[in-house]
């Protein structure tokens, strides 16, 4: 193919950048607190460049509290529910795509329909639950409970359902079962979707907030937003540290993103395949 | 015959242990919460019946009808704006001469990593209208300063701007993965034929992309819907109730004014509403979504 | 054999008793140096008390993110033995019987009772619910005004001659925001204690003793309204709160604010012009509202834990104890004796501002309301206020008759 010309390239470039910079003002401007002096956050005009060149904030964030410990813990409690969520997500996707049962759409919209159930009012049958199955203060009342979203069977079913249903056919014919047909077929050809739907389980996860800090009472078990906010007072808060702090939970994440991005993105090539 | 049944046990097979999952932890604790909306309660003192007490002060309550207003204003507001914006960028990074698609790609996303709670602090510095950042811009292009967060009308485009922000990355990634399952056969047919850009986008890309719009779409309908942590951390509802989101109100009620039976009431009328919504936008993409 | 083992066992459990020290499980909102100074009293409690109680702190997030963690706990289970609690929103839960009255320790307890004296009378006052006293004070403060020394020269005023009252604060305002365009004389909060404040400094009321009539409706609420109202309008003072507020005042834009005397540490350390502090002026009531959190214990805890608790709470309440909360925090020592120590002695005369709010405490602090159903009637008031403040073409009468009657409907319907 060719390119288009100059003009409509550097539009497109121009466009991009100004995006990608004005969408990042927040971020750039939580990054560069981090490396200020407390009295020079506030300052008039303001400072668009860091006033200290050192790690000291960010030193001083991990004496504070046990950052490392909140990291490794939502660390494993955002694994676990990405992993069981890839599963038990997928399943119930794919049924929902492409068996024709009794009550498919019942179920469906069953499962959608959680995503309208706000969460600030089951929080506390939910914690009765919880705690009748005696999983107070342990992760599995971070994980259990999470075991499948309908994000997830929603996200998966749209994108299932754009796979030619041809090639499944094909595998019918020779004998296939599903569970083969999905391994085989729709999970390789669904890469990009599952990445996606396994990146979005896991952010929910590592942001959250609410749910950990009412359902867990010890410090050595707690998650990292939990942890951050107790930079935050009303007013006073340590600026400096917590953006610090709020760096440290995002930058992982940002680096983790860039090296799999292309993953999810350009996993796949539909193109050579037999209609 | 028999084959039916057969997919008819393989479907359930499939869909149980999800449905299971979501009836224990999402359905049980809401049928309590209709349970509790035919109740006072303030979660310190026992349940006390009351009927349908709730609901009728519930719909003769001129701040629910608000709180309903501006969120239908913040959906509106939201939706349309960062799905447009993100298919936008989708397809500009779908552009196979585009370089530093990596980067570009992460630069959009950094938003939808940052936790809301975190971005949501830095916004209100942004916001500021004697020393903020975005006053100070607008001032560059000659645009006069806005209150903002202390404006009553502003305040809640202050929440939309800060609420497309935190999505446009979000739709643009679920754009991409969907324009990738898009078999490039059918674009090289249409380049035999000659079509050029536009007739190639709003007659290929579009159709076969409507699963993924609908998707994205709904997810951010009831996201928007449900709105909060924004609202918590930067206006709380204010200044004058200006922001006051359904979410927010419901929040008040349970955990500030102890009205549990109340802030049931809300939750339940709120799913009721979400969800017939949601059921429209279905049955009116039935025809014009497109699907393999 | 068998009566061997059996032996052994009630050996081994006796052991258990004995040596288990009784759990205290303490739950509390303070992040930042208050929650390490919050801390290390634990941690010195604990070691004093080894082996017999073991108190451990959980952090529960912001005052409202507490609430929930707390009713949740309080419909399941788990709750803890002590919580710290801001003041205006523990009414239900004292109505509820949710918490644990200290009259009954106290009464037992003759050598804290002689104590009591030492407590400053109104901070005392502040911790009693219908005449008995429900929980003891952790982080108080009240309210002083913090002004702009550098923009008191610039304008021509006397800056060791801080306005006494509103009429004197409005002029002084006046010629503060004549100095430049983003120049302010005073910054008007939304917050709820300073909303209180301002009404009863202007003579008003907000609601009856016993809590179920709304008072607010009044001339002195209307004038304290109008004042402000008047202030925005001409932009002699600006309406900003919260972090975005916070960012004003640290910008050296503003003449003049209401804070609490807790950001007295934080405003030093990280403003950079001349700092002064004066007492929060009045108009025709000289009175400040006592705000912040206090301990208090559930009635669902163990009677040993109780007893535990209890312990703990005279230990945080010890003058050696408070006088180091306070040097740590800038909150307010509690006890007489420990305003009168050397250390703090000498801080005050070292810096006066730090001895305002003591100057407050002994004359003019007061109580805030806290029926049950008070949260919701001041975020009805705070609406209201909001209405005025950003709508400055707003008639305040039209808008208080309005909160009036709303708030009764409130109380109405909650008793």
């Amino acid at each position: 193919m060719k390119k288009p010309p100059a003009v409509v390239r550097w539009i497109v470039y121009i466009t991009l950048v100004i995006a990608a910079i004005a969408i990042n003002l927040p971020f750039f401007w939580m990054v560069i607190t981090a490396f200020k002096n407390e009295s020079d956050v506030f300052s008039m005009p303001p400072k668009f460049y860091p006033t200290i060149f050192d790690f000291r904030n960010f030193v001083k964030s991990f004496q504070v509290v046990p950052i490392a410990r909140y990291l490794l813990n939502t660390t494993i409690v955002a694994l676990s529910v990405t992993f069981l969520q890839l599963v038990f997500n997928t399943l119930a996707a794919y049924g929902l795509a492409r068996i024709n049962f009794k009550g498919r759409t019942f179920v469906f919209l069953a499962i959608i329909g959680t995503l309208m159930v706000p969460p600030e009012v089951t929080l506390v049958p939910l914690y009765i639950l919880v705690r009748k199955m005696d999983m107070v203060n342990t992760f599995k009342a971070l994980i259990i409970p999470f075991m499948s979203s309908a994000f997830g069977v929603f996200l998966l079913r749209q994108f299932f359902m754009t796979i030619p249903r041809e090639l499944e056919d094909a595998a019918r014919i020779d004998g296939c079962g599903r569970m083969r047909i999905l391994w085989n077929i729709i999970i390789p050809l669904s890469k990009p979707a599952l990445w996606t739907a396994a990146l979005y389980t896991f952010l929910a996860h590592w942001n959250s907030y609410m749910w950990p800090l009412v359902v867990i009472s010890s410090d050595q078990k707690q998650l990292i937003q939990v942890g951050i906010s107790k930079f935050a007072s009303m007013w006073e808060t340590e600026w400096t540290l917590q953006m610090a702090a709020s760096t440290v939970a995002v930058v992982p994440i940002i680096v983790f993103f860039f090296f799999v991005q292309k993953q999810f993105i350009e996993g796949i090539s539909i193109s050579g395949m037999k209609e | 015959m028999k084959r039916s049944q057969k997919e008819h046990f393989e479907g359930w097979l499939f869909v149980t242990p999800a449905f299971l999952l979501q009836m224990i932890f999402v359905y049980l604790p809401l049928a309590y919460a209709i349970f509790v909306s035919f109740h006072r309660w303030n979660m310190i003192r026992p349940m006390k019946f009351v009927g349908f007490k709730n609901y009728v002060h519930l719909f003769s309550s001129g701040d629910f009808w608000h709180s309903l207003l501006v969120t239908f204003i913040y959906v509106l507001g939201t939706v349309p704006t960062s799905v447009i914006l993100g298919l936008l960028l989708a397809m500009l990074l779908n552009l196979w001469w585009v370089r530093g698609k990596g980067f570009f790609r992460t630069m959009f996303y950094i938003p939808v990593i940052t936790a809301m709670a975190a971005a949501a602090v830095v916004w209100n510095w942004l916001f500021e209208p004697n020393v903020g950042l975005v006053n100070f811009i607008l001032s560059l292009f000659g645009v006069s300063p806005k209150g903002w967060l202390n404006d009553p009308h502003w305040a809640i485009v202050a929440l939309i701007i800060v609420g497309v922000w935190k999505r446009i990355g979000y739709n643009m990634v679920i754009f991409l993965a969907g324009l990738q399952g898009i078999p490039r056969t059918y674009y090289e047919a249409a380049m035999i034929d000659g079509a050029t850009t536009f007739p190639r986008f709003w007659y290929i890309t579009l159709p076969l992309l409507s699963p993924t719009t609908l998707f994205v779409t709904i997810i951010q309908f009831i996201a928007s819907f449900r709105v909060f942590i924004s609202v918590s951390v930067m206006t709380r509802g204010g200044p004058a109730k200006s922001t006051e989101v359904i979410t927010y109100f419901l929040y008040e009620n349970a955990f500030n004014y102890l009205k549990m039976g109340y802030a049931s009431t809300i939750a339940v009328v709120m799913f009721l509403i979400m969800f017939s919504l949601t059921l429209v936008q279905f049955k009116v993409s039935k025809r014009r979504v497109f699907y393999q | 054999m068998k009566r061997f083992l059996i032996l052994g066992i009630a050996v081994l459990a006796f052991a258990i008793l004995v040596a288990a020290p009784i759990k205290v499980i303490l739950w509390y909102s303070q992040t930042g140096i208050y929650s390490q100074t919050l801390l290390e009293l634990v941690n010195e409690f604990n070691k004093l008390h080894k082996g017999e109680i073991e108190v451990e702190a959980v952090y529960t997030g912001s005052y409202t993110n507490t609430m929930q963690k707390l009713l949740a706990a309080m419909v399941g289970g788990g709750l803890p033995t002590i919580a710290q609690i801001e003041q205006s929103r523990v009414g239900q839960f004292i109505e509820g019987g949710a918490i644990e009255c200290l009259d009954k320790y106290i009464a037992n307890d003759p050598e804290f009772k002689a104590q009591l004296k030492d407590f400053f009378p109104r901070l005392l006052e502040a911790c009693k619910y219908h005449g008995k006293i429900c929980g003891l004070p952790l982080n108080v403060s009240t309210p002083i005004l913090y002004y702009n020394k550098d923009l008191f020269r610039r304008a021509g005023l006397d800056p060791n001659k801080p306005p006494k009252t509103w009429s004197e604060l409005y002029e002084y305002a006046k010629k503060i925001s004549a100095l430049g365009k983003d120049i302010y004389g005073y910054r008007v909060d939304a917050a709820d204690w300073l909303i209180e404040a301002y009404i009863w400094q202007f003579g008003g009321k907000i609601i009856s003793e016993d809590g179920r009539k709304m008072l607010i409706d009044n001339p002195g609420t209307l004038a304290a309204w109008k004042f402000f109202q008047k202030m925005v309008r001409e932009k002699v003072a600006v309406f900003s709160g919260g972090k975005a507020g916070n960012a004003l005042d640290l910008s050296g834009n503003i003449g003049m604010v209401v804070r609490s005397t807790g950001s007295l540490g934080y405003l030093r350390k990280n403003v950079k012009w001349d700092l002064g502090a004066t007492l929060m002026p009045y108009e025709k009531k000289a009175v400040v509202p006592i705000g912040g959190g206090n301990l208090y214990i559930f009635a669902s805890a163990s009677e040993e834990q109780k007893k535990a608790a209890w312990e703990f709470l005279k230990f945080v309440e010890k003058p050696e104890n408070t006088l180091k909360w306070a040097l740590a925090t800038g909150y307010m020592a509690v006890r007489m004796s420990a305003y009168n120590s050397p250390e703090l002695q000498k801080l005050i005369k070292e810096d006066p501002r730090v001895g305002i709010t003591y100057i407050q405490l002994k004359e003019r602090a007061r109580r805030r309301p806290w029926f049950g159903p008070y949260r919701e009637v001041l975020s009805t008031i705070s609406d209201g206020w909001q209405k005025v403040l950003t709508d400055t073409s707003v008639d305040p009468a039209e808008v208080i008759k309005e909160v009036q009657r709303k708030t009764q409907e409130i109380l109405d319907d909650y008793y």
